[in-house]
């Protein structure tokens, strides 16, 4: 698996990229955005290295960080925008909502380093979305930015309109949110997850549930999305109920503390405090998910799990996904909408049409960062020329190549050694045997004693074996009888379990 | 008792985990050793899981200043070290047992390494037993996966003992772990129940991932051992528990098990010491004449070694008087094994024996040696 490494400060034969966001909240989509950035960085330019900044970064760190806390971007002064234009070659802004013109820890986002700085650092925006229209003042300023951005990506179509109704004469694109990207998280990570969630009682262990998730901001719909849920609870069998917080800074504990008891029934209740790995878990192995988080609908998408976008506080963000994906039949904006909604996303020619989305999105998330790299590159390469360094560039790539197939070697080169290393483990025991040392003969009766041992695991070993083939002989057995019965003869599941035991699977 | 009153640290280097199962005798001690031997770098989240024993009730009394969880049933010891971990904001994760002492300056060594070498995740201290004797300097697996701890109830001061270097695993009981790299493997691995094998199996998972796990003796703890877990024990389930777990393991460690020495390793130094040097990417073996002086040609060539073979087991054997110089504790702190003895053929004869074929590479000229390693070393000859 790939390690994430933020901060390598002592690279410096690639450009040094700078990715900027609110990545000092408890927010799981916020949190996610910097490591898909530099790994998706990193694979196109494998010297590079990426530094997040967030506005308080480290000095407020939050355990949903996993380990990898930002760097603080700091006060919006000159001498401060001057040490980050001098310390990065690119900057990429990006991961969220961040055109909040009336705060100032955003000033960084929309603001930027300034027109001279950007002259030599450019800035680019990628997935930014604005949450509200513009006052005439603050499209004004907008606008001002735009100007300077060496290029604007957003993440819906929305956004993209209140951009453009600043009288901005840039070229806006859509490139969805990178959430979409598939394998985020390893899958033995994914599954290793899953078993603490149900160590934990907080994921069911038979059945896969349909998770629920809500902010504050709704917290007073939850008895309306409660009944809803409860009208259609039946018609989807009954599955088990998880509760998750995907942004424990948005109060989404309110609207679970609010929801549990009008759902009136078991819940399975996964905590504010779990890795984002746990809430990519709980998501990639749900029945369905119904929520107001962006990137709860993201990864469910990702994985193939269906969702209902619930819009109750009628955010920008969540009509633009819809939007951008085709998704507006499951797009509620009131709770009495959720019963039918769940209906259509649960439909079986639902996965189906979530690959062919997949399939429409993937290729433009990859193009974007096809092009935030190349424009990293070419702003790398120009700082190089300006510092007359024009070679630069060039050793770095072969450096890369150089490193790329070094790697290969030493991987083979461990393997050749281990095994060497053993042989020459069992030479030595060999010819101490031989030359008789320590005792002749009872060196090797305690060998041949040694080697019995291990026989009698091996063997122990096999009798296992032998017997779980015995035991699964025995149920298939057991289920061709109840086949032979009318009332199963039909059962498709049981169809299916039967092939795959006569394929000698579990 | 005076309450427990842990600092509150806004942005801590390090979250300590404790899980506490059972172990009321020595629970109030453990987190008296934290508060006395720590400096204010780190916060603590101890999570319970209820043995009824009391253990509970003493950390809602006296523990203030840490985050306590308190479970409803036994999750045991994977679920809940990922529990209190994600509990943590520490950039460091400190997995401490509910019976272990740690002892004063224990954490900075740990820490030093973790800050300056990005290629470890896991790094953990010499386990001395309440006697004092060595309980564990490092764990190695054999083929079978089970577990060996080196130098278990031999003396610590011995200089085997007494140099950092990697490892296959660390007992989980004191492990200070990357939480970037603790968190993007997963975690501690709950297939492994209430207990035994997650923290090799979490070692070799960061090892995957190309990372190190690094014995560091200049820290060091008491592990009581047995003090936590008195339930499993008591049902007798704690054989049938590890046996399963040992399978387990096996299983899915498998391949990289493949190139580790058979069992048993207990009482065959020869396959002790491949055990140990496994991780080593590199054996250098350097003899001398006599104890090297700092500056010396010798010294030099350990300096130059070490600086670049980092992963390389070096070993020094020098002929010269046995005993402890103020030179021994540099080389050991390098990373160097140390093994000095006088011009005595029987005393040396064994010790190369023990390791025949085990070298990489022989450097220095020690006349009296030269049979003993054209015999026991003639892999490191070029034709």
């Amino acid at each position: 698996m790939e390690r994430v490494a933020f901060g390598q400060a002592g690279e410096s034969l690639g450009p040094r990229i700078g990715v900027w966001g609110t990545f000092d909240l408890a927010h799981y989509g916020d949190l996610l955005f910097p490591r898909i950035f530099e790994r998706e960085i990193l694979r196109r330019l494998p010297l590079a290295a990426v530094l997040p900044y967030a506005p308080l970064g480290h000095l407020h760190p939050v355990a949903l960080d996993g380990g990898l806390p930002a760097d603080p971007l700091g006060p919006w002064e000159p001498a401060r925008r001057a040490a980050l234009a001098a310390e990065l070659d690119f900057v990429a802004v990006g991961g969220g909502e961040l055109l909040h013109l009336d705060d100032e820890a955003c000033r960084f986002f929309v603001d930027g380093l300034g027109p001279e700085l950007e002259a030599a650092c450019p800035i680019a925006w990628q997935a930014v979305g604005a949450p509200r229209a513009f006052t005439p003042e603050e499209a004004m300023r907008v606008r001002e930015a735009l100007a300077t951005k060496v290029w604007i990506a957003v993440r819906d179509e929305i956004t993209r309109e209140r951009l453009l109704a600043t009288g901005t004469d840039r070229e806006i694109d859509v490139v969805p949110d990178p959430t979409l990207l598939p394998d985020l998280f390893p899958a033995d990570v994914l599954a290793r997850r899953l078993r603490f969630l149900r160590t934990m009682g907080w994921y069911p262990v038979d059945r896969p549930p349909l998770v629920l998730q809500g902010s504050a901001a709704i917290a007073r719909h939850a008895p309306g999305f409660a009944e809803a849920v409860r009208a259609v609870l039946g018609e989807l069998g009954h599955p088990p109920l998880v509760l998750i917080e995907t942004s424990p800074c948005h109060g989404d504990g309110a609207f679970l503390d609010a929801l549990v008891p009008e759902l009136r029934g078991p819940v399975h209740r996964m905590p504010a405090a779990v890795a984002l790995e746990d809430v990519a878990a709980a998501l990639a192995n749900a029945r369905a998910f119904a929520g107001s988080s962006l990137h709860g609908s993201l990864t469910a998408l990702s994985h193939g799990v269906p969702f209902v976008i619930a819009n109750l506080a009628g955010a920008a963000r969540l009509d633009g996904f819809a939007r951008l994906t085709g998704q507006q039949d499951v797009l509620i904006h009131r709770t009495a909408e959720l019963p039918d909604a769940l209906r259509r996303a649960v439909a079986p020619d639902r996965p189906a049409a979530l690959r062919s989305v997949l399939a429409r999105l993937l290729p433009r998330v990859a193009a974007g960062f096809d092009r935030l790299a190349g424009l990293a590159e070419q702003a790398w390469i120009a700082r190089a020329e300006r510092g007359a360094r024009p070679g630069l560039p060039a050793m770095a790539r072969e450096l890369a190549a150089a490193r790329e197939r070094q790697r290969d070697l030493l991987r083979d080169r461990e393997t050749l050694r281990a095994r060497l290393v053993e042989e020459r483990l069992r030479f030595a025991e060999i010819v101490d045997a031989l030359e008789g040392a320590g005792g002749g003969s009872s060196e090797i009766a305690e060998r041949a004693a040694e080697l019995r041992s291990w026989v009698e695991i091996l063997e122990a070993r096999v009798a296992q074996a032998d017997h779980g083939r015995e035991q699964a002989e025995a149920r298939l057995a057991g289920y061709e009888r109840l086949l032979g019965t009318r009332m199963l003869r039909g059962a498709a599941r049981l169809q299916r379990l039967l092939a795959r035991l006569r394929r000698g699977g579990p | 008792m005076s309450p427990l009153r842990f600092p509150t640290v806004p942005r801590p280097e390090v979250s300590v985990v404790m899980v506490a199962y059972g172990g009321l005798a020595w629970t109030e001690r453990a987190l008296r050793a934290l508060l006395d031997h720590t400096a204010p770098v780190y916060e603590l989240i101890v999570v319970d899981n209820p043995a009824g024993d009391g253990t509970a009730e003493l950390l809602t009394r006296e523990v203030q200043g840490a985050t306590l969880l308190l479970n409803s049933a036994n999750v045991g010891f994977s679920a809940a070290c990922n529990q209190g971990a994600a509990h943590a904001r520490g950039r460091h994760l400190a997995f401490l047992n509910n019976d272990l002492f740690v002892h004063p300056g224990w954490l900075p060594p740990l820490l030093a390494i973790l800050e300056t070498d990005r290629t470890v995740a896991a790094v953990g201290p010499c386990f001395l037993n309440l006697d004092g004797s060595l309980q564990e300097a490092g764990a190695m697996l054999s083929r079978s996966g089970a577990p060996y701890e080196y130098g278990c109830e031999d003396d610590p001061g011995r200089p085997q003992y007494r140099f950092p270097r990697t490892v296959d695993y660390l007992a989980g009981a004191c492990l200070l772990v990357r939480r970037s790299a603790f968190c993007a493997t997963g975690g501690f691995d709950p297939v492994f129940g209430l207990g035994y094998y997650e923290d090799a199996d979490l070692c070799l998972r960061l090892a995957a991932a190309g990372y190190r796990t690094v014995y560091e003796p200049r820290s060091v703890v008491t592990h009581v051992r047995g003090g936590s877990g008195a339930s499993i024990r008591e049902t007798g389930a704690l054989q049938a528990l590890v046996l399963r777990n040992q399978a387990l393991f096996e299983e899915r460690w498998r391949p990289l098990l493949a190139v580790r020495p058979f069992p048993p390793l207990a009482g065959n130094p020869r396959r002790i010491l491949a055990a140990r040097d496994v991780p080593a990417e590199a054996r250098f073996l350097v003899v001398s004449p006599g104890f090297p002086g700092p500056g010396s040609a010798t010294w030099v060539l350990l300096e130059g070694l070490r600086h670049e073979h980092p992963r390389a087991q070096v070993t020094l054997a020098a002929v010269d008087e046995p005993g402890e110089r103020p030179e021994t504790g540099q080389l050991l702190a390098l990373g160097v094994e140390v093994e000095v003895r006088r011009d005595t053929w029987d005393g040396w004869s064994a010790w190369f024996a023990e390791r025949r074929f085990h070298y990489d590479a022989v450097y220095g000229a020690v006349p009296a040696f030269d049979e003993l390693i054209r015999r026991t070393q003639p892999q490191t000859f070029t034709a």
